[in-house]
């Protein structure tokens, strides 16, 4: 004889199954990372200067650009097939879900890790198809890895493709707060709603002067 | 060698996979309706419904279909939920010789699920629990979990259209208006998930978040476009189906009525 669960455990089962569908993305917070989804820098390290060009060919001044501001830092490249693209478009989702005013308050620059292909047009195209607010900056090999080489972070590499190259770059964010302060890194795999919740946290903040 | 399509973590590539696993199904389902035609007395229906069956079962399971489903687009994923819940099953019950639905293979396990109200319920809990974005991201990592939710899809859809569509006739019948009662009802299941998929704030599938962009839509918006799929081509699929069996009642209630007409009356001349 066919054992039969009761109508109500089907219910039961079904609301389960909808009422996890509707739980927010991301919702365990590791609480080792405080209130923050991204990683914590800790101690946090002072916004590192340079100058490089940006996608309209004019020199730009990272820190003095960027003061003030909430500043996302990332190096990667034009052609790369999946983080750099996945990782800048989340960004800019995210930056979407949120209000003017707080949208004003973030900056994103993107530093290529592959300065002989990435030139400022290459630079303005791709980047403004994915937001055209992103500051894109290029500039000579050495330049760049002056910049890498502060942030301890890996060198130019180019690996050899059989057409072409492949350019091998940290996947992560750097993330500075208002203050001037590389607060947090976030990793390739951080989600919309993760920016979202972090970003506010950190325009939320009181910058100390 | 990928047997089944699974989630990757490459850039999209169009250049066409080999997924065997894929073939070995459809090869399956094929010489299973075979064999039930060759054990029946009567020919099959028309066979245009069994190649149609087979030719959605093909296009959910292989590249390009399956594998952009199974880890870059969540639009391909719901394609996939509909060729298998909603296209292949009623086609294949179509495709089914009327003797063989009183075939005594069919085990009493399988008469008992497919009664309306346990078909709801076990249609009702596989669409939302393969819809769990803890579900969908893990499963769809591994070939088998992969396999598991497009059987899921398959199997349930099979059990959520028989009350409609089968022609056994030992089975509990449905009346044609109470059939198209059921329909509606089966309608209404994939809302809840077509909902939040076109609604939520977030991408809800971190699979689908992460991975690299085939398209210029974004993940929301790829979303968005899955959840309206599975909620307006499910319910036109259903809805085609529903009219079909009213036109039909209607015509067997129409040429009943013209068998018991009283002959008009002759004027005497």
């Amino acid at each position: 004889m066919i054992q039969r669960l009761p109508v109500s455990a089907y219910l039961v089962l079904a609301l389960l199954g909808a009422s996890a569908a509707c739980s927010p993305a991301n919702d365990t917070v590791d609480s080792s990372t405080g209130p923050f989804r991204g990683t914590p820098v800790d101690p946090p390290f002072p916004k590192v200067g340079f100058t490089l060009t940006d996608q309209h060919g004019q020199r730009f001044d990272f820190r003095a650009e960027t003061e003030g501001f909430v500043t996302l830092l990332f190096f990667g490249y034009t052609h790369c097939p999946d983080i750099c693209p996945v990782h800048l478009t989340n960004i800019a989702a995210a930056l979407d879900k949120m209000t003017p005013t707080e949208r004003l308050g973030v900056k994103v620059v993107f530093v290529t890790a592959d300065p002989a292909r990435d030139t400022p047009q290459r630079l303005q195209t791709w980047l403004g198809a994915i937001d055209p607010t992103f500051v894109g900056l290029t500039g000579e090999d050495e330049a760049i890895n002056d910049v890498l080489r502060a942030l301890h972070m890996p060198e130019i590499n180019r690996q050899p493709l059989d057409e072409g190259y492949d350019v091998v770059h940290a996947a992560y964010v750097i993330t500075y707060a208002k203050n001037g302060e590389g607060r947090l890194r976030h990793p390739f795999g951080i989600r919309q709603a993760d920016w979202v919740h972090d970003l506010r946290l950190l325009l939320g903040e009181e910058t100390s002067t | 060698m990928t047997w089944w399509c699974v989630a990757r973590s490459e850039p999209w590539n169009w250049t066409w996979q080999a997924y065997p696993g894929a073939w070995i199904f459809v090869a399956v389902v094929a010489a299973w309706y075979v064999a039930m035609v060759r054990r029946s007395d009567t020919p099959p229906p028309n066979r245009l419904f069994v190649v149609a069956a087979l030719v959605a079962l093909w296009v959910a399971s292989d590249w390009p279909i399956g594998a952009l489903g199974a880890g870059y687009l969540v639009s391909a994923h719901t394609l996939q939920y509909l060729l298998y819940a909603m296209v292949a099953p009623p086609l294949l019950m179509l495709a089914i010789p009327p003797a063989s639905w009183r075939s005594p293979a069919w085990p009493s396990l399988l008469r008992f699920v497919t009664r309306p109200i346990p078909a709801l319920l076990i249609f009702t809990l596989i669409v939302f629990l393969t819809h769990v974005p803890t579900v969908v991201d893990r499963l769809m990592q591994a070939q088998l979990g992969s396999f598991a939710i497009d059987m899921a899809w398959f199997v349930s859809g099979l059990i959520v259209w028989w009350p409609a569509l089968a022609a056994d006739p030992d089975a509990a019948h449905l009346s044609p208006p109470l059939r198209i009662g059921y329909l509606f009802l089966v309608s209404m299941i994939p809302g809840g998930p077509a909902v939040f998929m076109t609604f939520a704030e977030y991408p809800i599938y971190e699979l689908y978040e992460l991975a690299p962009r085939v398209t210029s839509l974004s993940a929301g918006q790829d979303q968005q476009l899955g959840g309206l799929m599975m909620k307006i081509a499910g319910f036109f699929i259903v809805l085609l189906a529903m009219s079909l069996i009213f036109i039909r009642w209607q015509r067997v209630e129409t040429s009943e009525a013209d068998e018991m007409a009283i002959p008009a009356f002759d004027p005497p001349r």
